[in-house]
């Protein structure tokens, strides 16, 4: 066995012009001849080969000139050895000073780790690669209604075959929806899966090949009964069966055969899904009629043809749904525009604004960390004048003695470098607590190389700018001056202070963006927290139930269920109400219909509007505490031989009907044979259903009676806590179908909260940034006046012997310590304009410019410097005159 | 003498090749050599300088192989080529011509 090691042995073999035989082995074998210890063989070994790299560029670098050829210029003992020696001294003066060093490495450790814990985050959001064959080429067509408030809306069955048809840019393009549907025959239970019903082409677009068996073959869209599983699925349902593909699993009381497995798909883009089913076409509970009306739930990917850019597929993409809207001006989606996003963006598009505030916040932390240390170093290298004069006088250059000072600060950062991750690793294992669920994250955070590579980056980077001034600094006084006062001289000391104030200011300027920032995000958040959301979700239990078709095959059947499963739950003790709503608000399922006034001139389809429309059983406004305003809510007589009623919002009823009552009037809403008239019965107070920040202008509810749907959102208003009548609501429903399992039943308050998981998240952050920037800001401030204060003992003393009081001393040192401490509010103001552009989005409630958060986080700071400049201007007071001028 | 033929060794190189006249020497010694004349180099440059040499056809290096207590001990070694000979001649002559020239004119 070699006694180097096989990366060394490796890497000298890439040597130019048979280095590895001419340069390397001999010199090795010179080097085992020392006969030193294994530690300083292999430690001597590795600097030799950095020197042979060395002196091989130098060797092609001069080229072989015959009649005059150069060595390589090489000390007496080696360039890397004078850099070793270098960083072991800098070692030692650290470990001289530990109270130094380990304030330096705290504060570094902190901004760093903080730093790596971001990278760590846009790694997993943003560069590292999604399980997909070039991935880069994948995109995604979008519906958008023509006046922007709807976005990101699925295609019809129609659409999706125009598309199809027509499309150009794309190799092809394939298409997938969610379903929940009941498995049974596996475990004592019925399970709920998610699924998705996908075309026989998914797994070819994507570019996921299959890891057992095999993805669907063509022609298998049409109704086979084939299913391929995640990799999640096989795991945890079938406990990892080696004879799963071939298995029979019963979906919906339908047979189906695993024929494949894949891995598990990203989390950002298909959710919980677990298993996929072929066929795209056919949604349970839709009729054919309502699928060619262009009912909307199909998700669009396509694959871009070589060279194809998406610039011309987004081109495509208008121009094929304006081609649709002139053949199909009865559907309902005929009106949408279609738009092309690549697959990244269209799974981060809405965290970026996120994460690059957190990334502009870790970055302002960093920059406070450098000044604060720098301005540490600054301190302790002047200390240190006799010593760098001695060097200079004994003939070491300058650059020889800045690299000196730049190692230690080198070595420091490498150090906060090293703990840093630490740091990291600790705020990544949080995360999820934080509500990182919301930041759609893939399995577990972690620092991967190519986060190593940046936070290396970062550190060396820091160890540079915040030593390179302390280092030129050092090395500057001359030597006689340094050697005849003992180092005391004042040489320069008016320009360092000037830029220790100035580095003070920076850390001031920064810290208050990043408290103004933190303040900002904390008061939207409060805002968000305290707006009404127009229901009242306290003790209120959701949970999902499926119909499957082959036991509820129509309207009817399924109608019964529902009234069974109502009857049941009314009477229950514990419940105090119930109902049933196609979803609940706040949980990203939302339906849109064209609609519009049913008397006067009726747009065609292609031109409504579309409005939010929610399916509902009588009882839902009462359970959910939506207070009507006018008429009534819907009884069993809105039967589905009834004559059609509709309930609206009070915003719909002031946008329609602005100067009528609009009781008795009448919308129409759908697609249906050119739409639905409904003659509303009913005002309902406004609510925010998408999301609490946004009000909706128009909200639409219909009856479940005079719909069919397969699918219903269960919605009890409980006496107590909700998730204790979790097992009555389940009896109840096997109580009528032992096979239906329920599908993510939480409390209302729970999916109240989570739909602002990603604002706590970044305020949570924020704030804990801010505070960390506090910290370092205030003892930026106090170690500065602190170092004021031992530099100009010799200056109080002197005006204490003369008759000035302690107050004169202390008003002195405090007010010097302040001014960069004003000065730094002030610049910071400005920042703050510049930063409020960036939170600008992220705010609810407040302006970015809010006079009273800037003024709280102004005072903070300025009582923050205070205290740190009061501290040692006291101990000024207390210096003795005579003990003062005698050491001067 | 020609003003324009100037030697095609350097000071170094002078020393090693001369080190080699006598008989071919094995790296280390070459080195211990120049330690003598108060040269020090790191062995990467020192081996690097003696593939120069190579390359220029002034000397050969080759590997010769030991068993020691059943180890094989590989060493590289050196010997002067005729045109490394040559050089070392006439950069002696140059060297030679112009101190007897100086010594005329300094009466040193």
């Amino acid at each position: 066995m070699s006694d180097v090691p096989r990366l060394l042995t490796r890497l000298a073999r890439a040597l130019p012009d048979a280095g590895f035989a001419r340069v390397w082995e001999p010199s090795l074998d010179d080097l085992r001849a020392e006969r030193r210890s294994r530690a300083a063989f292999l430690w001597r070994a590795a600097v030799m080969l950095a020197e042979c790299y060395r002196v091989a560029l130098w060797a092609r670098l001069t080229g072989p000139r015959r009649s005059r050829v150069m060595e390589p210029r090489a000390e007496a003992i080696g360039m890397m050895d004078t850099l070793a020696q270098d960083a072991r001294y800098a070692g030692r003066m650290l470990l001289k000073n530990p109270g130094f060093t380990s304030v330096a490495v705290l504060a570094l450790a902190l901004s760093i780790g903080a730093n790596a814990a971001i990278f760590s985050l846009i790694d997993s959001l943003f560069v590292r690669p999604l399980p997909y064959a070039h991935a880069d080429s994948l995109i995604r067509l979008w519906g958008q209604s023509t006046d922007g408030r709807q976005q990101r809306l699925p295609a019809s069955v129609p659409k999706f075959e125009h598309l199809r048809r027509s499309q150009q840019s794309s190799v092809a393009l394939a298409a997938d929806s969610g379903v929940a549907v009941a498995m049974t025959g596996v475990g004592d239970q019925p399970q709920h899966v998610i699924a998705s019903i996908v075309t026989d082409n998914y797994f070819d677009v994507l570019g996921v090949p299959p890891i057992a068996g095999r993805t669907f073959l063509q022609g298998e869209e049409d109704r086979a009964p084939v299913i391929v599983i995640t990799r999640r699925f096989w795991a945890n349902r079938l406990q990892s069966d080696p004879n799963a593909v071939g298995r029979a699993l019963t979906l919906d009381s339908r047979p189906y055969t695993v024929v494949g497995i894949v891995d598990n798909l990203p989390a950002s883009d298909v959710g919980p899904v677990e298993a996929f089913l072929p066929m795209p076409v056919e949604l349970s509970g839709l009729t054919p009629e309502l699928r060619q009306r262009g009912v909307s739930y199909l998700r669009v990917t396509g694959r871009l043809k070589p060279g194809v850019t998406i610039e011309r597929a987004r081109a495509e993409a208008a121009i094929l749904a304006g081609r649709y809207r002139d053949e199909n001006r009865e559907k309902a989606d005929s009106s949408l525009r279609e738009i092309a996003i690549g697959i990244r963006e269209d799974l981060t598009g809405n965290v970026r604004p996120a994460i690059l505030t957190l990334l502009a916040a870790v970055a302002l932390v960093l920059l406070i960390a450098c000044s604060n240390v720098a301005n540490l170093l600054t301190a302790r290298f002047a200390g240190r004048r006799r010593e760098i004069a001695l060097r200079a006088a004994l003939g070491a250059r300058r650059a020889r003695i800045v690299r000196l000072f730049l190692f230690e600060s080198l070595l420091l950062s490498a150090l906060g470098a090293i703990a840093g991750l630490g740091v990291a690793r600790l705020c990544l294992d949080i995360l999820p607590a934080l509500g990182a669920a919301n930041l759609a994250l893939d399995a577990e955070v972690t620092i991967t190389p190519a986060v190593l590579w940046a936070t290396a980056s970062v550190a060396l980077a820091t160890g540079v700018l915040m030593g390179i001034y302390p280092a030129l600094q050092a090395a500057r006084p001359s030597a006689s001056d340094a050697l005849k006062d003992g180092g005391r001289g004042v040489s320069g000391a008016k320009a360092q202070h000037r830029v220790r104030a100035v580095l003070v200011a920076c850390q001031v300027s920064l810290s208050l963006m990043l408290l103004v920032g933190a303040a900002l995000l904390i008061a939207s958040f409060v805002n968000l927290r305290r707006q009404a959301p127009g229901f009242d979700p306290a003790r209120v239990l959701t949970a999902g139930v499926s119909l499957p078709p082959s036991r509820y095959p129509d309207a009817t059947a399924q109608q019964q269920f529902r009234q069974r499963l109502l009857d049941a739950l009314r009477v229950s003790p514990g419940i105090e109400s119930a109902a049933l709503a196609g979803a609940v608000p706040l949980t990203g399922i939302d339906w849109n219909a064209p609609f519009a006034r049913g008397d006067g001139r009726i747009p065609p389809l292609h031109e409504r509007p579309l409005g939010l429309t929610r399916s509902v059983s009588p009882g839902y406004f009462q359970t959910m505490s939506i207070p009507l305003v006018a008429g009534r809510d819907f009884s069993e007589h809105d039967a589905a031989d009834s004559p059609r009623v509709i309930v609206i919002s009070r915003s719909a009823s002031r946008k329609l009907f602005p100067d009528t009552d609009a009781i008795g009037k009448t919308i129409v809403t759908g697609s249906l044979g050119g739409g639905t008239r409904c003659e509303i019965v009913g005002i309902v107070g406004d609510v925010r259903s998408v999301n609490l920040a946004q009000p909706n202008d128009v909200e639409l509810y219909l009856p479940f009676t005079q719909r069919s749907l397969d699918f219903a959102q269960i919605v009890v208003r409980t006496a107590g806590d909700p998730l204790r009548m979790l097992n009555d609501v389940r009896a109840a429903v096997r109580a009528i179908d032992p096979e239906l399992p329920l599908d993510q039943p939480r409390a209302l308050v729970d999916i109240a909260d989570a739909s602002l998981g990603q604002r706590k998240l970044l305020m949570t952050l924020l704030g804990a940034f801010a505070g960390l920037a506090l910290l370092l800001a205030t003892v930026g401030i106090y170690s500065v006046v602190a170092y004021l204060v031992g530099q100009r003992t010799g200056e109080i003393g002197v005006r204490l012997a003369l008759g000035a009081s302690k107050a004169d001393v202390l008003r002195l040192v405090t007010l010097d310590g302040l001014r960069p401490v004003a000065a730094g509010l002030a610049i910071g103001v400005a920042g703050v304009a510049a930063l409020g552009r960036l939170l600008a989005t992220q705010l609810y409630g407040v302006s970015s410019l809010d006079p009273g958060v800037l003024a709280a986080a102004a005072s903070t700071l300025g009582a923050v410097g205070l205290i740190a400049c009061l501290v040692p201007a006291r101990r000024a007071t207390r210096i003795d005159p005579a003990i003062a001028l005698r050491t001067d | 003498m020609s003003p324009r033929a100037l030697p095609a060794l350097t000071h170094l190189q002078f020393v090693v090749i001369g080190a080699l006249l006598a008989d071919e020497q094995s790296g280390k010694d070459v080195r211990r050599e120049l330690r003598r004349h108060g040269v020090r180099r790191t062995a990467p440059a020192f081996y690097q300088m003696m593939a120069r040499l190579e390359d220029a056809g002034w000397i050969d290096g080759f590997y010769t192989q030991q068993v020691v207590d059943a180890q094989i001990i590989k060493e590289r070694r050196y010997r002067v080529k005729p045109a490394g000979v040559r050089a070392w001649t006439s950069t002696r002559d140059f060297y030679a011509a112009v101190a007897a020239r100086f010594d005329r004119v300094a009466h040193v």
